[in-house]
């Protein structure tokens, strides 16, 4: 129990340490947390009767990110051109309900609940909500994220997002 | 040059009003993809205008659209965005309809109506044409009015075909759908992917400002990676038909060279797949004196749009601007891919519409913001008195290529926005001087 407790109270100080790098928009520190094999995937939420539709093609995710791709998507907030972000949004992340679902020596997985209040252009204020699956790889620097699966609540986004969740 | 209507056109509640009985009234609006409700019972929830429509497939096959209302206290009879069902049963009386729309079932039926209850006229209500253009549903709720074809016009059609629905298996929907608002009203968004290419270099400066290497280049366009090619405008105006617009109509072996790089690193089929398609289009544009190899963008009348044709490793995308009040928009989107294309080729147009133009894109959020500025300036009490300026390109007269369907321009025009907005005042009654 108490190597239960203490493991759930690691994780949430690395959660606190990567909303606190993200809400002060210190992207390339966060992604020094995102491991080189991560997958970063968010599907669109949507309502269905029955099965799934039968389909083989690859599914329209909001984000189906590696690595790479993460880090193209930082670049290019970098350029200063990037409209959604310049000038830069106040954020302010919560992240909380820390259950660990399953711990070895080498991997964690976890779900959390998230909320994100972004700020932008005086009083548009957009707030997302959601939940994830994190699967954390224990290494001697810490966490690092090794797969999020994220669901947001929205099931039409207030807005386009921009932001890492 | 036009005058061009007020700003009011884009925040004004009784001219939306009339819009959403005129223009949405009148038009073809896109309801759905058959590829999406293959087999009896499968349906898909949409809006025409501001109504809930549902797009079932009946008991023969045959696809009906039926507004999502029931006749006796007006709650939604379908609470789903899609799936597949025997029929449609109201939650609150119990009123339950056929596939094909038909008031089937009347809790209390003999005991509280009697035998002269017209149950044959409480279907559901439904728009009186139905009618689709390979694979794309399209209603509407005008008994008269041009075919779904006239309607799109000879000479749109001649691109769509060539360069969208070229493929011998044709376009099949990805599962997920990006649903997202904007606080815009909808025509904004219809003239900036009909015919607004001259927004692109400064709003989305930040993804053209990206290194070229190979982390970058995953998610170019092929034409972004061919500095050769030449991209013209086009719109189709014409008496029998609202106007439509496309954008980005290239030109140069530029974007089939990119293809063709990205596929050989991708796969042996890839590169095969793509060089058949290069081939197909290749014929297709056979014995004309100006030969396009593919368009990106564009808007039908009045509020679907598309993007990602320009680029073999971009997957095709549905947009329709839903209107929610006139100063908010909902977006919905749908992304699709060639049938034929070999499953690492699908996942890759996945993945770069997935980066670009998309809810949680690079490309798709910062329009966003320009809108939202937009808005937040549209009517307070000095700027609602200005106009705002639709001049670019005004002195372009004729074609630049008489030998293709169309008006083929040079992009940096705002011919099409104007075409917009007079056939918008002409249906309107408010005519433009």
């Amino acid at each position: 129990m108490q190597a239960e407790v203490s493991l759930r109270e690691q994780i949430g100080a690395f959660y606190a340490l990567e909303t606190m790098l993200l809400d002060e928009n210190r992207l390339r520190d966060w992604l020094e947390l995102i491991d080189e094999d991560v997958r970063y995937v968010l599907p669109m939420r949507e309502t269905r009767l029955g099965a799934p539709r039968e389909s083989s093609a690859p599914i329209f995710y909001l984000y189906n990110d590696d690595k790479d791709s993460l880090i193209t998507r930082v670049a290019r907030l970098e350029t200063g051109m990037a409209l959604v972000e310049s000038p830069v949004s106040a954020t302010q992340r919560l992240v909380t309900d820390i259950h660990v679902i399953d711990s070895g020596s080498a991997l964690v997985d976890v779900r959390s609940s998230f909320l994100v209040m972004q700020a932008r252009d005086e009083q548009n204020e957009t707030t997302f909500a959601g939940r994830r699956i994190d699967r954390l790889k224990i290494t001697p620097d810490g966490f690092r994220v090794l797969r999020r699966d994220m669901l947001l609540v929205h099931y039409v986004l207030p807005r386009t997002i921009s932001m890492f969740f | 040059m036009i005058t061009m209507p007020g700003t009011e056109i884009y925040w004004d509640p009784e001219i939306y009003a009339r819009e959403m009985d005129v223009v949405f009234g009148s038009a073809w609006l896109f309801v759905g993809h058959e590829s999406t409700i293959p087999n009896p019972g499968d349906f898909v929830a949409n809006y025409m205008g501001d109504d809930p429509v549902i797009v079932v497939r009946d008991r023969s096959g045959a696809i009906g659209v039926y507004l999502n209302r029931c006749r006796h206290r007006g709650n939604k009879v379908c609470l789903y965005d899609s799936g597949s069902t025997k029929s449609f049963r109201c939650s609150y009386h119990g009123w339950t309809y056929g596939l094909d729309g038909s008031l089937a079932a009347v809790p209390m039926l003999d005991k509280g109506y009697g035998a002269d209850f017209p149950r044959a006229e409480l279907g559901l209500a439904a728009p009186p044409r139905v009618a689709s253009y390979h694979g794309l549903i399209f209603a509407s709720w005008s008994v008269d009015g041009p075919s779904l074809e006239a309607y799109l016009g000879d000479d749109l059609r001649w691109y769509l075909d060539t360069f969208a629905f070229d493929d011998p298996d044709g376009l099949e929907v990805l599962p997920g759908r990006h649903r997202y608002m904007i606080p815009a009203n909808w025509k904004l968004l219809a003239e900036n992917f009909g015919g607004d290419m001259y927004h692109f270099a400064s709003t989305h400066a930040s993804i053209l400002m990206l290194g070229r290497d190979e982390r970058s280049d995953r998610i170019r366009t092929s034409g972004d990676r061919a500095a050769e090619t030449i991209y013209h405008s086009l719109e189709f105006v014409h008496p029998s038909h609202p106007p439509h617009g496309i954008l980005q109509l290239s030109f140069g072996e530029g974007a089939n060279e990119g293809d063709m790089e990205q596929a050989k690193r991708l796969s042996p089929a890839a590169a095969e797949w793509v060089k058949e398609r290069h081939a197909r289009r290749a014929r297709l544009v056979a014995g004309r004196v100006s030969k396009p190899t593919a368009f990106h963008t564009g808007t039908i009348w009045p509020n679907l749009s598309f993007n990602g044709f320009g680029s073999a490793f971009y997957a095709r995308t549905l947009v329709q601007w839903q209107p929610r009040g006139p100063e908010t928009t909902d977006v919905w989107q749908w992304a699709l891919v060639e049938k034929s294309a070999p499953q690492e080729v699908k996942e890759q147009m996945a993945f770069v519409l997935t980066q670009r133009q998309a809810a949680a894109g690079m490309v798709a959020p910062d329009d966003v913001d320009n809108f939202q500025r937009m808005r937040d300036v549209l009517h307070t009490t000095r700027a609602a008195k200005l106009e705002f300026n639709y001049d670019l390109g005004g002195s372009q007269t004729g074609t630049l290529m008489p030998d293709l369907p169309g008006r083929v321009m040079d992009m940096a025009t705002e011919s099409y926005h104007r075409s917009f907005y007079q056939y918008w005042g002409a249906i309107m009654g408010r005519p433009l001087a």
